[in-house]
């Protein structure tokens, strides 16, 4: 399968586009000018005319600059988050994609008490911040889009890096997200959790 | 307590249709800081959005016109100053850029801007788009209430309000701003020409007049069950497919006119 990774210039996209090679060809870009995977590609992240031509051949995306976006000021943070995720969802419907992984934060639920059992059913608790707000403005362009039938998307919410998600873990999530049949609901949502309070049971209860 | 019975009011997004019905209606009532991306000379020396729209008076003082970049925290902050209320109707619909920059980098600016100010009831639109070619557009839905979350699906112009909208709610929830969501789908001018008589109405319309008079009455409600509220501005209409019943139980407000010409046989 072949897999475009957007957002491969960040710490999430850097590894994964790394460490999925081993099974899906990937096609690592991102809005930085350099990075050090091999096949790296800049691509203006926010214009489908920059992206729509990446993404021919391709047969599945994993977004990872919605959820920990790139951005110079509060309303760059939430336009790469909420218009990123929008070019990258109706690029991939325009050339048939029918499947995204979307990364986004655990973070969202964070402010719950501790002593509660969070898991996906629990709303999203963003605080009047942008970079708060910003992987909840991706979640809900990836909801949307995915309501429209034409794409399957399944959002992770990822904690920090080698922290309270490990790589492993996240890489096994993203792949088995990958493959997973198509079944029933377009959007489902999993945190992808290795320690702390929000690893409890598997990835989640998304469906 | 957020109601604001006197005082001045700043108007975001001012040059449009909902933007002149606004200034209409409560120019006689409150202190306005009218404010857009044009001068409002400039608006008001243009065509209106279409041949029935109305275009927005220039006010004189003690009102005063501004030019604000909504995009522009700094901008949206100073014209928030010393200010009791707010109201946003800015928007931008089919640019791709700009779509996403005003309708929810906006939202972001004016609702951080009154919290900053410490204004504590603002008054935010969107649409609410009643057919959108999936499933969960509601579109074949009756007796749909304001209180539904909206699907804007794929639309550009409906998920970047989307998106505005959720921002409003969130400072509302966290900070302690009262918002009152105003959603609108179809206007039209009060009046019926002879020519339209029978011609039907489109099941989610409100009157231009109607649409102005609404702000009045969400500036000068009591206090809201919750910090966020989302409210149908609509007339109530025998096709029982649109309900605004929200608006009369919170706001007193309902919709003057009805259309009847419109959809009974001449």
């Amino acid at each position: 399968m072949r897999v475009a990774v957007i957002g491969a210039d960040r710490p999430w996209g850097a590894l994964l586009a790394a460490e999925l090679g081993a099974e899906f060809e990937v096609v690592a870009i991102g809005a930085e000018e350099t990075s050090d995977l091999a096949g790296y590609r800049q691509v203006d992240l926010l214009q489908r005319e920059a992206l729509d031509p990446v993404l021919a051949g391709v047969e599945a995306i994993v977004h990872a600059a919605g959820g920990d976006p790139a951005g110079d000021g509060e309303g760059a943070v939430l336009d790469t988050a909420a218009r990123g995720t929008y070019v990258a969802l109706t690029a991939a419907c325009a050339v048939g994609i029918e499947k995204a992984v979307l990364l986004s934060r655990l973070d969202l639920l964070r402010d719950y008490p501790e002593e509660y059992i969070v898991d996906p059913q629990w709303n999203a608790l963003p605080r009047a911040e942008a970079g708060s707000l910003a992987p909840l403005m991706a979640e809900l362009v990836g909801r949307e889009i995915a309501r429209t039938g034409q794409i399957e998307v399944r959002c992770l919410r990822l904690g920090e890096l080698d922290k309270e998600t490990t790589a492993d873990d996240a890489v096994e999530a993203v792949r088995q997200a990958l493959t997973a049949e198509r079944r029933g609901h377009d959007w489902l949502l999993a945190h992808v959790a290795s320690s702390g309070r929000f690893a409890w049971g598997d990835y989640g209860n998304g469906e | 307590m957020a109601t604001v019975n006197e005082g001045k009011v700043v108007l975001f997004g001012a040059g449009g249709p909902v933007g002149a019905s606004a200034i209409t209606s409560l120019k006689d009532h409150y202190t306005l800081r009218v404010t857009d991306l044009r001068p409002m000379t400039e608006v008001a020396a243009a065509p209106p959005q279409n041949p029935r729209a109305p275009i927005p008076e220039v006010l004189g003082p003690p009102h005063e016109n501004r030019v604000v970049d909504i995009t522009d925290y700094a901008q949206v902050l100073a014209a928030c100053e010393g200010i009791d209320a707010a109201i946003n109707v800015s928007v931008v619909r089919p640019h791709p850029v700009l779509a996403f920059q005003v309708n929810m980098v906006g939202a972001y600016n004016v609702a951080k801007a009154c919290v900053a100010c410490g204004i504590k009831r603002l008054i935010h639109t969107g649409p609410f788009h009643t057919s959108l070619g999936h499933n969960a557009d509601y579109w074949n839905d009756f007796q749909v209430e304001a209180d539904i979350p909206l699907h804007p699906g794929a639309d550009l112009y409906a998920v970047s309000k989307y998106l505005g909208g959720h921002i409003t709610r969130v400072f509302a929830e966290r900070e302690g701003l009262e918002v009152l969501t105003f959603v609108y789908t179809h206007f039209r001018p009060r009046e019926v020409l002879p020519e339209e008589h029978g011609q039907g109405v489109y099941p989610y319309a409100t009157s231009w007049e109607d649409t102005g008079e609404a702000f009045l009455y969400g500036l000068r409600a009591t206090e809201m069950p919750s910090p966020y509220e989302d409210f149908f501005i609509c007339a109530k209409l025998p096709h029982d497919k649109y309900r605004p019943d929200k608006a009369k139980r919170l706001l007193g407000w309902e919709a003057k006119d009805r259309f009847e010409a419109l959809y009974t046989r001449p």
